[in-house]
């Protein structure tokens, strides 16, 4: 309460430096925060990837032999025998990891061109779509190979103008299919999941090109207490059983470490290479740093001019009785609340311009594969904004408040009461 | 009560060394209210400031209600000026940030096992006493120096303590204010029984007290 007070009265009576403050230190957590939320935007759970902290992905497998190397999607074989039935994992789906583009019309007449993704049973289960209409197709069905596809909202409005499509026929690059069921919508920024429909599929034996290479990657669901890390030692173990197999062919898969979590798979890699976490966390770390301190050398300047008009005021206090740890805390407490005011501020800011205007800044997806609709997406406020944000906004404030406030706090602290008061310190 | 006993204090800058006290012995009794006098640069608020403990000697023993303080911790000082001691300063030097009862009640904010109605009542009883009660919310500023002054002796007084310092206590006063504030620091001597020693420039002031220390040039001269 007298800390609000102390900072209505500085506003009052020094609103320039203390505007600044509070300016230097939203301006500060706006940039902070803007980093940490379009990083957060590749990890946050929102439908219909819901479970993100619980699914990993293997697209990719790299395999050299006498005739060199190859990396890219998988053979469903090899898949299987990497990763079907390991300890700690709910659910599985083999899936196309590529998406296409099929011509797809009702009535042979109104073609339209629409992003396919290929995908199986399990894939339902893994991601949580909202179905408007019908429903998954079942694993029997895609192992028989029935023709079947689901629509998005938006679609199925396209092809259908108007007309609900659940249970009719339409034709997909000319053969028909059935439509199952119609989903809403997923974000664009969602590439694991987003697409325009999706097709049941298993691979067949004309899209397998090598025993090792096909068309198929995984994506896991961990059940609730798994480990990730034991997860890889798993698969990790698993390519070198089968590597010991194969050392007569001279053939040997190279392990990157998958199965991927979504972190790791948004640190940008190709087949061939493994994810860096480490650095990249490392780089990350340092970049937080710099963004904290920097301004935060910044704000102890600031708070070191306010503090010297209010030294005679630390003698008194001192005089009559509070020590010098008292002051201190009573300083960091004042400034915390600045800090405060300043980062939310900074935040509510921060969380405006990601909402409408990032897109003339940042490529949240791969731009060489994304449609137009992806890379003109911005995330939404779901997407950004939670309490786990807000929580990192409070870290980061009461990180810059004890940089900047701590040691010119602790030097006011330490004046000798004396020299205060008479203002020969100033 | 007070005593001093070969007291020096030299303060060293980077160019000179100021011998602002040098051998001062000195007794003050309980009840006594002790003027001091002298010069400008003679050494009079170092005296006081380090009677009060906002500042070590260079040199010397401080004895002050029969304790030896020079050598408390800086926490032990805290608390002792706390307790036993209370100041009363020229240009008055309340928080301009707090309003009156607030800076009356500073001195209690900084002792132990004092709630907040305790406190509330004892700060209503001293501006009573002092007739500032209906101004328990104005800020320093909205006040006349006078008026200050005695919301400073309120602050001076809410913590009961036994010693009360003041250094120039009228000087920044015109002469009707500084009578009244005269009046109340000797009643607060007579009727509380309090020490009082006051650093003046004012010859008559100085014949009200108990008594008048002279200084020149770091030492008491009479
Ligand atoms: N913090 C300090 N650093 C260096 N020298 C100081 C300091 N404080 C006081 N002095 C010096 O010590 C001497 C005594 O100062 P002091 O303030 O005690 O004088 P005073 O008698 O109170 O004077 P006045 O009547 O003007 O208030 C002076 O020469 C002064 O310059
Ligand atoms: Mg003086």
């Amino acid at each position: 309460m007298n800390y609000f007070k102390q900072i209505l009265f500085e506003l009052r009576e020094r609103p320039l430096i203390t505007w600044i403050t509070i300016a230097g230190t939203a301006l500060s957590l706006f940039l902070l925060m803007a980093v940490y939320m379009n990083d957060n935007v590749n990890t946050v759970s929102t439908p219909p990837e819901s479970r993100r902290a619980d699914i990993m992905l293997a697209p990719f497998v790299h395999v050299k032999n006498d005739h060199g190397e190859s990396s890219g999607s998988m053979n469903r074989n090899l898949a299987e025998k990497l990763y079907t039935g390991i300890d700690g994992v709910s659910s599985i789906s083999y899936i196309a990891p590529w998406s296409e583009s099929k011509i797809v019309s009702l009535d042979g007449k109104n073609f339209q061109t629409l992003k396919e993704k290929k995908v199986d049973a399990a894939f339902w289960q893994i991601y949580d779509y909202d179905f408007v209409s019908g429903s998954p197709f079942s694993q029997s069905e895609v192992d028989a190979r029935v023709n079947e596809v689901i629509l998005s909202e938006s679609s199925a409005r396209l092809l259908g103008k108007g007309e609900d499509l659940t249970g009719r026929d339409i034709l997909v690059d000319n053969v028909p299919h059935k439509v199952k069921g119609i989903v809403r919508d997923p974000h664009p920024l969602l590439s694991n999941t987003w697409s325009e429909m999706w097709t049941a599929w298993t691979e067949d034996e004309s899209s397998q090109w090598s025993d090792e290479n096909g068309s198929t990657g995984v994506i896991i669901l961990l059940s609730p207490d798994a480990d990730p890390n034991s997860i890889k030692k798993e698969v990790e173990r698993r390519y070198e059983v089968f590597n010991a197999q194969s050392a007569a062919e001279n053939k040997k898969l190279i392990y990157h470490g998958s199965p991927f979590t979504y972190r790791e798979q948004t640190l940008s890699f190709g087949s061939n290479t493994a994810p860096d976490s480490k650095s990249a966390n490392i780089r990350k770390y340092l970049f937080y740093a710099v963004l904290l301190i920097l301004p935060a050398i910044n704000l102890s300047g600031m708070t070191r001019s306010r503090l010297r008009r209010r030294i005679s005021e630390i003698g008194v206090r001192r005089a009559y009785g509070a020590t010098r740890s008292r002051i201190i805390s009573q300083l960091i407490g004042e400034n915390f609340l600045l800090t405060l005011i300043g980062g939310i501020l900074g935040l509510i800011a921060c969380v405006i311009f990601t909402l409408f205007f990032s897109n003339l800044f940042i490529n949240y997806v791969d731009v060489w594969n994304a449609t137009a609709l992806q890379a003109a997406a911005r995330p939404t406020f779901e997407m950004l904004f939670s309490w786990k944000i807000f929580f990192v906004a409070l870290f980061f404030c009461f990180i810059l408040n004890i940089i900047s406030t701590g040691i010119p706090a602790w030097k006011a602290s330490r004046v000798n009461p004396a020299e205060a008061i008479s203002g020969k310190n100033s | 009560m007070i005593k001093l006993e070969g007291v020096e204090k030299i303060y060293r800058t980077k160019e000179i060394e100021t011998l602002a006290l040098s051998n001062v012995n000195l007794h003050i009794d309980k009840g006594e209210f002790v003027s001091i006098m002298g010069p400008s640069g003679c050494g009079k608020s170092t005296l006081l400031n380090i009677i009060g403990l906002l500042d070590n000697p260079s040199a010397g023993k401080i004895e002050i209600m029969g304790q030896e303080v020079e050598n408390l911790s800086d926490a032990a000082q805290a608390d002792f000026r706390n307790h036993n001691i209370s100041f009363v300063f020229q240009s008055f030097h309340l928080i301009p940030s707090l309003n009156v009862a607030e800076n009356v009640a500073l001195p209690l904010i900084y002792r132990k096992g004092i709630s907040a109605s305790d406190r509330k009542k004892r700060v209503e009883e001293v501006l009573e006493r002092l007739g500032l009660s209906h101004r328990l919310r104005h800020l320093p500023a909205q006040l006349s120096g006078g008026q200050c002054q005695r919301v400073a002796i309120a602050r001076a007084l809410v913590g009961d303590p036994k010693i009360i310092l003041a250094d120039e206590p009228t000087g920044n006063l015109d002469s009707k204010m500084g009578t009244e504030v005269m009046h109340l620091l000797h009643e607060l001597n007579r009727h509380d029984g309090r020490t009082i020693v006051m650093v003046t420039h004012n010859e008559e002031q100085a014949r009200s007290t108990d008594r008048i220390i002279r200084f020149f040039d770091g030492r008491i001269v009479s």
